[in-house]
């Protein structure tokens, strides 16, 4: 075939680094996997043993807390889009202002918010220097608040590319559709109610769903820099949690068990989304 | 774009307002209204402008004058937090590693994706289902579960603490992407007619890939080349799990870890924006690419 030398490298590629390990890692989960040693079939008893541990239910528990962001960080994108689209005059600075944490990548966000949620550090002071100093508090140190700063930090760190998403959206619906609606005599709220506000439905649905993804997906790195899953287990994420298995405690068969129910999860939400993401668009 | 905003130019009547203007059913004249809006635009980037700050004034800040003076300038002003971040995280080294590695991963992710995204582009396509079915699925397996064997298979084989294979695994894991945007480029920027014509002049497939559709494809390339590098420079799972000796570190990896440490908050900071200042360098000269290469890739 014509396009062999084209795909075969990527083939290849692929199904070494990615594809081939992922399968690898789903057949270890059914043996207690130790590299390097003889590797016994143990059946489902590492999925059995998870389901028991009163360590995954927490992580499940913590996972299931920081989905609670998903209001903020999915409804305060398309709140800023659309106000700065109602021609405010430095709309352009702002959106690139707020879209720059979107370049700096979840490990390194937590290196930068160390020193700001530190004790010593920018809100606590701040907050005694206005007279609010009973509000100070140990935000990363203190297991019932730790979740809730996490989920700030990913408002903070994830706003700016939403914006960005659903200004595209706003800029890619058909002036005709508009002009329509006005003509028929459309008030700018019936307007914003029925022409602007449906066709942002199908975005919003996506983006939730890749919002609520990588709470699964992409808390390893801000987790380890901001609090080392602390206090105790209260901050850990399940990424973070088969690392630990895995690379830092050996128990390779658990984690390999732990990332099949993690692939299970995520495909659960990814599935969930696109087809609420395809209701949407039908209406 | 005018046209496209709820509150259009043509709003003739004083009673049609924008929604979210925060001044709906107030009698407020145009002009007050742009100020309200340019304040709350202005509110807006607080949030973003304030940390920002902090982070400056107190890496240039000594200990001792951050006791009391912790959110005004510094005085005196002192850059030995730089040089001890710099020395202690051994950033230096991190920087020229991960420098490396990220060179590496965009030269895979290129190599590996825009053929594919070629053969994607052609006209009568035969392999393009299987690639994009091929990307998407790739997509979709979390990063944690095909690196954890991964590190197995390399361990046998002792390519662990290797800086070329770090960049060549960041560069796989970026083909979905590359393949992605090079494709959508491509299909957008290159005429059937032109691969048409070239073919009924007798160009073989390759000359139209080297010749017409690479070259045309330069801004995707560079846009897929900043995306690959902020990807690798940022990444911290896959570089603990493949790196284990501190001389083969990344400048990420030796950020992270030098926050953990008991240091001070002025030292802290400084280290922070060591590992993230060159990618706002690279957002300066390349903002328009990397928006619109982030908001084409998250927004499918």
């Amino acid at each position: 075939m014509a396009a062999t030398p084209y795909v075969a490298p990527l083939v290849l590629a692929v199904v070494a680094v990615i594809i081939g390990p992922a399968f690898y890692a789903i057949s270890q989960s059914f043996f207690n996997w130790q590299p390097g040693g003889s590797s016994p079939f143990v059946g489902l008893a590492n999925y059995t043993s998870l389901a028991q541990s009163a360590s995954f239910r927490e992580i499940l528990v913590n996972e299931g807390i920081y989905l609670l962001g998903l209001p903020f960080w999915t409804f305060l994108p398309p709140i800023i889009a659309v106000f700065l689209f109602t021609k405010v005059r430095i709309a352009g600075a702002v959106r690139t202002l707020i879209f720059l944490p979107a370049i700096v990548s979840p490990a390194l966000l937590g290196v930068m918010f160390t020193p700001i949620l530190s004790p010593t550090g920018l809100i606590d002071t701040t907050l005694a220097k206005v007279g609010l100093g009973r509000l100070a508090q140990p935000w990363t140190e203190s297991p019932g608040l730790v979740k809730p700063t996490i989920i700030a930090v990913l408002v903070w760190a994830n706003v700016g590319l939403g914006v960005a998403i659903f200004t595209a959206a706003l800029t890619a619906i058909k002036p005709e559709l508009i002009d329509a609606a006005h003509v028929e005599g459309a008030s700018s709220l019936q307007r914003f109610r029925y022409v602007i506000l449906p066709s942002l439905y199908r975005t919003v649905i996506l983006w939730a769903t890749y919002q609520a993804l990588g709470v699964f997906l992409w808390l390893f790195g801000l987790i380890y820099a901001l609090t080392g899953g602390g206090p105790g287990n209260s901050s850990t994420s399940i990424d973070y949690d088969i690392f630990n298995n895995t690379i830092t405690n050996g128990l390779f068969g658990l984690g390999a068990a732990e990332s099949v129910y993690l692939l299970i999860m995520v495909g659960l939400l990814a599935v969930f989304g696109w087809r609420l993401g395809r209701r949407w668009s039908h209406e | 774009m005018s046209d496209t905003t709820p509150h259009s130019a043509r709003t003739s009547t004083g009673r049609l307002r924008a929604p979210f203007d925060g001044t709906n059913g107030l009698a407020v004249s145009r002009r007050t209204r742009g100020i309200l809006k340019s304040t709350v635009a202005l509110a807006i980037c607080i949030p973003f402008v304030y940390p920002i700050y902090f982070l400056l004034v107190t890496a240039l800040k000594t200990s001792k004058d951050y006791v009391g003076n912790e959110l005004g300038f510094p005085h005196p002003i002192v850059f030995n937090q730089f040089t001890s971040a710099w020395t202690s995280a051994d950033l230096g080294r991190g920087i020229i590693n991960s420098t490396l590695t990220a060179t590496i991963s965009i030269v895979v992710t290129i190599a590996l994706a825009a053929p594919a995204a070629e053969v994607c582009a052609r006209t009568r396509s035969r392999g393009k289902a299987v690639i994009l079915g091929l990307a998407a699925t790739v997509w979709m397996v979390p990063l944690i579960i095909w690196i954890i064997p991964l590190f197995v298979e390399l361990t046998r084989v002792g390519l662990t603490n290797n800086l070329i294979v770090l960049g060549v695994v960041y560069g796989v894991s970026n083909v979905p992407l590359g393949i992605f945007l090079i494709y959508t480029y491509m299909r957008e920027a290159i005429d059937k007619e032109v691969r048409e014509a070239a073919a009924v002049d007798g160009a073989e497939p390759r000359h139209v890939f080297f010749r017409i559709s690479l070259p045309l494809s330069r801004p995707v390339l560079v846009v897929v080349a900043v995306l690959g590098f902020i990807w690798a420079w940022g990444d911290l799972l896959i570089a603990t799990v493949l790196i284990q000796s501190n001389n083969y570190w990344t400048v990420t990896m030796d950020a992270a870890n030098f926050s953990q440490k008991i240091v001070t908050i002025q030292a802290q900071a400084a280290a922070a924006i060591l590992a993230i200042l060159p990618l706002v360098l690279l957002f300066a000269v390349a903002q328009k690419g990397i928006v619109k290469g982030l908001v084409t890739v998250s927004h499918r």
